[in-house]
Formats: structure tokens, sequence, C-alpha cells
């Protein structure tokens, strides 16, 4: 359906020329005396029209379209005072006079014609914002029914007017012959009138203050809203238009209706006034809880939010909160409000950790409703002069533990009522939800940044490895790393001796993860270099282990192998600090040896001990001997039985496919290690490296 | 994996430790926490018997090393006794017998405090 737009001012121009329009049609009546029996209907409706359009104009007036209670009963005083002014000064004007005989009434004087006329402006300008204004009120809690009664009850009204104005005769209850009509339509507006003087819940909504002063205000309002009629409207409205009186009329009796309701209304809100405020605000701060700490995660800001919350709803005096900390399993101050931490903690005795406990124990809330006639909390009177009463109450997470302890006190005795303990208890679970929900955030978050700090740990050591095996003429070599959940510290490395030997180094820094890492960077540095400054294993690691020992942190310590191979020769000279034996398979006997000479790990001795202790031992390599040097990561794979992989198995391997070539070889260790992990995972990085001669 | 206890006896001057279980890095801070709590009561004449200990890492061997120099310096020591033959192999694999005492059973360890106080 399209609506039509009239603009507002158009609506505006139209009542006022429509007003004039029957203002001279008054004058012309008044001053030629003539009977335009006829005419008097056009004159009605022009008024109804009036009604109409200037309601138009009005109807979409911002201040009449408040949501806002006390605005719009403001408003409506202001306009009712209006509306008295505006009759009181012209009345005092013009002192207008009616002769009442007939009906409708005649003015006697030209005065009277005038002021009948601007009363009846008066009514059309303020009655109708006033009667907007009500029913905003009444639409402030719609029911389903409340639009129809207020349709009806318009329809009602407009039936009224009209047989007013057919019949004319004023609105009275009357039952003679025409009067019965009027009467009926009248009874019924009456009736419609009540039913929406009941529509007036928006008045539960006001706060305590405002319900004591607007019913003060509500029956000096029912006094002025009756006197109006008799003073006002009278004859003056009547004399100008009957069917501008009947609504005046009609429009008077509900403002009367309406308002003796809501006064009467408001007497029987006012025992409950103060709960309902509490009520209010209870929800109103359980709400503004909920929203605050749904945005907070750290958990000191929640906990002296929460607190002063607390003590804002249930009025309390002193408020704290005691959370419940695992490691010394006893409880402590979180947050204060109206208190010193520290004193509290200064003080926290016997007392309130008893009370704690007790709580803790039975998981329900604590109320002392006399401190002082308790002997048991007579400290608690001598700390603190105004502790009348005590309430405190559990936060209960989701899996039932007791995560801490709201306190609060009063100053007076029997301070607390059940309204108090239900707020404290309702606060302490939206709190141990919010506790709880940090918790977690924080700890995802660490998680979150663990494991970025694990990949970059890892990459770091992938990148510190070899990207590939030196040519080294007759021998053959490969290697194998495979990198466990958790970042070790596995390194190996290759590199020519000054003497042109094949060098290699393996090692295991202690630990795991970033610094594991980091360690090993630093390792493989100094290792670089040392290697091109000393010739033999056993120097490198002595003077390596001396560059290191100052740099490791005294619980870390790296296991390095240093091993050499003499092709000229036919030598393997190797030295070892602490790291897995070396295991050599004779190809001519057909057996594994394990080679573990003397030697500690690097980082656990400045030098002395370290160097004399390491010893470096010289092997014999004949051809197809294969050596396998490797971490611990290999050696300690563990299944689910805890059984360990061990360098026998490692030995037995070799010994089994000695006739295949390297690659081939590792594959089979692959395979064996997986099939004895049987889907373990392993718990540290793995590194193998194996060379055929 | 199973868990990691240490208890604790005090004896006289000495105080033993007993582990049990895995020390690996996650168990690591109990035994860490156990000998910090030692050197604060200032008792430094410390026996750690592994009689009960299943298996150690290199974090778990990174403990004794942290604390064995402040020990030290205090005038006590960490003597170590019970090791059963897979606990030697990793203490011997890394060359700890040559920084620490290591005795067959707890009264050795005892005797030898002893002798020297």
């Amino acid at each position: 359906m399209k609506k039509i737009q009239v603009p507002s001012r158009l609506l505006l121009l139209i009542s006022i020329l429509l007003g004039l329009a029957t203002f001279f049609f008054d004058i012309i009546k008044y001053e030629s005396s003539l009977s335009f029996s006829q005419w008097e209907y056009v004159h009605e409706s022009l008024t109804v029209f009036i009604i109409i359009f200037f309601y138009g104009y009005i109807r979409n007036k911002p201040f009449l379209n408040q949501t806002d209670l006390s605005v719009n009963l403001k408003n409506f005083i202001k306009l009712l005072t209006i509306l008295y002014v505006w009759v009181l000064v012209f009345q005092y004007i013009l002192s207008p006079s009616y002769s009442a005989t007939n009906f409708p009434p005649l003015p006697d004087t030209l005065a009277g014609l005038i002021f009948s006329n601007l009363v009846s402006i008066g009514i059309i300008m303020f009655l109708i914002p006033m009667l907007l204004i009500v029913k905003n009120l009444i639409y402030y809690k719609q029911k389903s029914r409340t639009a129809l009664y207020v349709i009806l009850a318009i329809i009602s009204t407009l039936i009224s007017m009209a047989v007013t104005v057919i019949y004319k005769l004023p609105l009275d209850i009357q039952f003679n012959n025409d009067a019965t009509y009027v009467s009926v339509a009248l009874i019924i507006s009456l009736v419609l009138y009540v039913i929406l003087g009941t529509n007036n819940t928006w008045i539960t909504y006001l706060s305590r203050k405002e319900k004591y002063s607007y019913f003060l205000v509500s029956v000096v309002l029912v006094w002025v809203i009756i006197l109006l009629a008799d003073f006002a409207f009278k004859d003056a409205v009547a004399a100008h238009s009957v069917s501008l009186a009947a609504f005046a009329n009609l429009s008077w009796y509900f403002l009367v209706i309406y308002s003796l309701f809501s006064s009467i209304t408001f007497l029987f809100h006012l025992p409950t006034a103060r709960v309902f405020d509490r009520k209010m605000k209870e929800v109103r701060s359980l709400h503004q809880l909920g929203r605050v700490i749904s945005a907070e995660f750290d958990q000191n800001k929640l906990v002296s939010i929460i607190t002063q919350m607390t003590r804002e709803v249930i009025e309390s005096n002193h408020t704290w909160i005691e959370l419940y900390d695992e490691k010394q399993d006893n409880l402590i101050v979180a947050a204060a409000d109206n208190l010193n931490i520290k004193e509290l903690e200064a003080f926290n005795n016997h007392t309130i950790q008893e009370i704690g406990l007790r709580i803790i124990e039975t998981k329900m809330p604590i109320t002392i409703n006399s401190i002082s006639k308790n002997i048991e909390y007579s400290s608690l009177k001598k700390w603190k002069k105004d502790i009348g009463s005590l309430a405190a109450a559990p936060m209960i997470d989701a899996s039932g533990l007791v995560l801490g302890i709201i306190f609060a006190t009063k100053s007076h005795e029997f301070g607390f009522d059940p309204d108090d303990i239900n707020m404290l208890e309702a606060y302490a679970n939206q709190a141990a939800i919010a506790l709880e929900n940090a918790k977690l955030v924080k700890n995802s978050l660490e998680r979150e940044r663990l494991e970025r700090e694990l990949q970059i740990a890892r990459e770091v050591q992938l990148r510190l490895l070899p990207q590939s095996v030196p040519e080294t003429g007759d021998i053959k070599m490969d290697t194998l790393t495979i990198t466990a959940y958790e970042v070790g510290g596995d390194y190996y490395d290759f590199y020519k001796s000054q003497n042109g030997d094949l060098g290699l180094i393996i090692g295991d820094v202690s630990g795991k993860g970033t610094s594991a890492a980091f360690y090993m960077a630093e390792t493989k540095g100094i290792m670089q270099s040392i290697t091109r400054n000393f010739s033999s294993p056993f120097d490198i690691l002595v003077n390596t282990n001396r560059i290191l020992y100052d740099s490791l942190e005294r619980k870390s310590f790296i296991t390095l192998l240093v091993a050499q191979i003499d092709q000229k020769k036919h030598l393997l000279r190797f030295a070892r600090a602490g790291h897995c034996p070396v295991i050599h398979y004779k190809a001519k006997e057909d057996k594994a040896c394990f080679l573990q000479p003397a030697g500690i790990a690097v980082g656990l001795d400045r030098g002395e001990i370290f160097e004399s202790k390491l010893i470096e031992e010289e092997i014999k390599l004949a051809a197809n001997d294969i050596l396998a040097f490797y971490t611990d990561g290999l050696s300690e794979a563990m299944n689910k039985d805890g059984e360990e992989f061990g360098e026998e198995r490692l030995g037995e391997i070799l010994k089994k496919y000695s006739t295949l070539e390297v690659t081939e070889l590792k594959e089979k260790v692959i395979d064996e290690i997986l099939n004895f992990l049987d889907g373990q995972n392993l718990h540290d990085d793995l590194t193998l490296i194996l060379l055929k001669y | 994996m199973s868990g990691f206890e240490v208890s604790r006896n005090d004896y006289d001057h000495i105080s033993v430790l007993y582990l049990s279980g895995f020390l690996d890095a996650h168990t690591a801070p109990k035994f860490e926490d156990g000998l910090q709590k030692l050197i604060k009561e200032e008792r430094v004449k410390i026996i750690v018997n592994l009689k009960n200990l299943d298996y150690i890492s290199s974090a778990g061997l990174g403990v004794f090393m942290g604390f064995i120099e402040e020990i030290r310096e205090k005038g006590g020591d960490i003597k170590l006794s019970n090791l059963s033959p897979k606990v030697f192999k990793v203490f011997d694999l890394l060359g700890f017998p040559a920084l620490y005492e290591i005795y067959e059973d707890e009264i050795q360890a005892k005797t030898k405090y002893s002798e020297t106080k």
C-alpha cells in the first residue's frame, strides 16, 4: 500500500485556514442572528477535520515520540500547565459569559465568542499532544490487545461526538428518547477508557524515587484535570463547536480515568518499590558483569572488577576475593575493595582461614550475622571495629572445584538478607566462569607461543645440519635424521681435517626446544673454526670444551664425538666426549664391536678432568667394514612396553645386512625401528650416520 | 609415561633423596625443588639414592650439574648410590663417574661422609 505523504506544514496551514473559516462563521452567525441549520453540520465537520489535520501535523514531532518515561511525564505536565495558563489568561482579558439556557450555549458578547474560539484552539493545540503522550505510556509495555482497545476507544469517541452533534444534546447519562443514544455511546467509551486506564505497567519500571515523587504529582494532577472541565470547557467550547466540546469532554473523561488509575497504581507500588528497585539493580549489574567479564581475560583485572561490582550491588563495606593456590594449598588475597591488600594479608589470621576452609569443604556460602556476639570471631572485631556481619561465597568451577572465595562485610549486624546472599552466590558463580575462561585463554596463548617457538627451533636445527653428504672416494656414507615432536639437540657435521682426512662430528645437546637449538648453533660455529686449527680429534674436543664451558648454562652439556678417517693408512681415529659408542662392524670377522673409550661430556668440567679423562682411539679399518655413529635418540627409542631399542639391536642389523649398500642398509634400519616402535612416537630426535669402507 | 617421585630422609647431618620413576625434562623440576630446599636448609651433604629410578634423560642429568657447584662451595657434596645397571650406563657414558662419587649402596656413601667429616 502506498502511503500518501502530505507535508506536515501543509496540514498545519489547512488546519489554520479551516479554523479561521469556522471563526468567521461564528462571527457571521453572531452578528446576523441568522439560523443556518444545514451549515451547522458543515461547521462541525470542519472542526473534526481540524482535529484530524492537526493530529496529522503534530504526531511525528520528536517530543511526542519519547520512550523515556520521565520525559513523557514531564512533557505532559508542561502541556497541562500551558493549557491552564492559556485559558486563564484569555478568561482574565475577555471575561466571557454565556447564556446556557439552550444547548449549545450561545455567547453573550463578542468577547465570549472570541474566547470560545481561543479555548477551542487551546484544546486542539494542547489536548491532542497530551493524549499522544498518554498513548506513549500505554504502549510502553504493549500487550496483544492494547492496539485493539486503542482503536475501539477512538471509534467509540468518534461515534459519541457524532451523536452529540446529531441530537444536539450534552454528553450525559440520561435515558429518555434521544438521550439514550448519547448515553450508550458515552458508556461504551467510558468502559473502553477504563480498560485503557489499566494499561499503566510503565509505573513498574520507574525507580523508587520516581515512584514517590510521581505519586505526589499524580494526586495533584488528578485534581487539576478534574477542575479543568468545570472552569474551562463548560460552555466556551460548546458555544464554538459541539463536536469539539464532545471531543474535549471525552478526552477529559479519559484523562481523569487514566490519571486516577495511575495514581492508585502508584500508591500500590510504593511498598514494593524498594524491593523492585533492588531486583532491577541486580539484573542490571549481573548483565553488566556478564558483559565486562566476557571481554576481560586478565585474572588480576577480573578479580578487582568483580570485587568492585559486588560491593556496589550488595552495598558491602569491605569486600575482597581470595583465590585458592594449588601449589601452596591455601587461599591468597587477590583483590580487595575499601581495604588494603597488604593489611588484609598481614591480618589474614586463623579466623578468616577457618571460614575459608569451611567453605572449601562444604562448597556452601557462609553468613555470620553478628560478629560481636560470637566469641569465635572476636579477633575480627578487634581488627576492624566496623565489621558487624560477614558473608562469604565460594567460586566453584565447572568441575566442582573451589577456585576462590568472595568475602563481604557490612558495618551493622544482620546486614545480609537472603537476597544479598543469593546475589553474592550469583556473583561468585559468574566470577568462577570468568576466571576459568581467563585461565583457558591464557593456557591456549601459552601453548600457541610454545608451538611457534618450537617451530622456529626446529627450522634452525634443520638448517644447521649438512644438506648433503661429502664425496669421499671409496667411502660410502648415508645419514638419517628423524625429528621428534619436541625439538632435541641432535647435531652432526663433516669437515676436512688439516691433513686431508675425512672428518665427522656427531653430538647431542642436552635439553630440548629453543635453548637446545641455540647451543647447537653455537657448537657448530665453534667446531667449524676449531677443526681448522687443530688436527687431532683429542685436541679438537679439548678446545671445544674449553670454549663452550663458559657459555653453557651450568645444567646443560653436550655430548660430542669427533672422528677422522685416514684413507691412506686405513685408520679411524676418534675421541668420544660422553657420546654414544661407535659401532664397528668388522667384515672379516663378521662381528660388531662397540667402541667406547673414556671421555666426559662437554660442559661438565672446566678442562682439567675433561682432558685427563679423554682418550683418543685408533682403529684399523678393512674393506667392507661398516661404521655406525648415532645419538641416544636411536638407542633409547622406546616401544609401548617401555623397552629400549638399544645399541645391540643396531649392531645385529648391521651384521645381518652387512652385504647391502649403505643406502639400502639405512632403509633396513628405518624399517626395523618403525617395526619396533609399532606406532609409538619418538620422544627424542634420532640421528644415524652409516659409513661403509 | 610413568611418574616421578622424590622423597627424602634426614640422618643427622646427611640428607638422602630417593628418586623413583622417570626423570626427564618434564619431571626434572620436582628434583630441582628437592635440591633447592636442601640448600635453603643448609643441608648440603646429600646422597641421591637411585634405587627405584627407571630412566634418566640428559635434562635429568643436568639437574645434578646445575647444583653441584653451589653445594660444593658450601662444603657439601652430592654422592650417588644404588644405581641400576641401566642408569649407571647412562652416567658412565657421559663420564659422570669422573665428577661424582658413585656407591653401591647408601651405607657406603654415608660412611664416606662420616670419614671426611
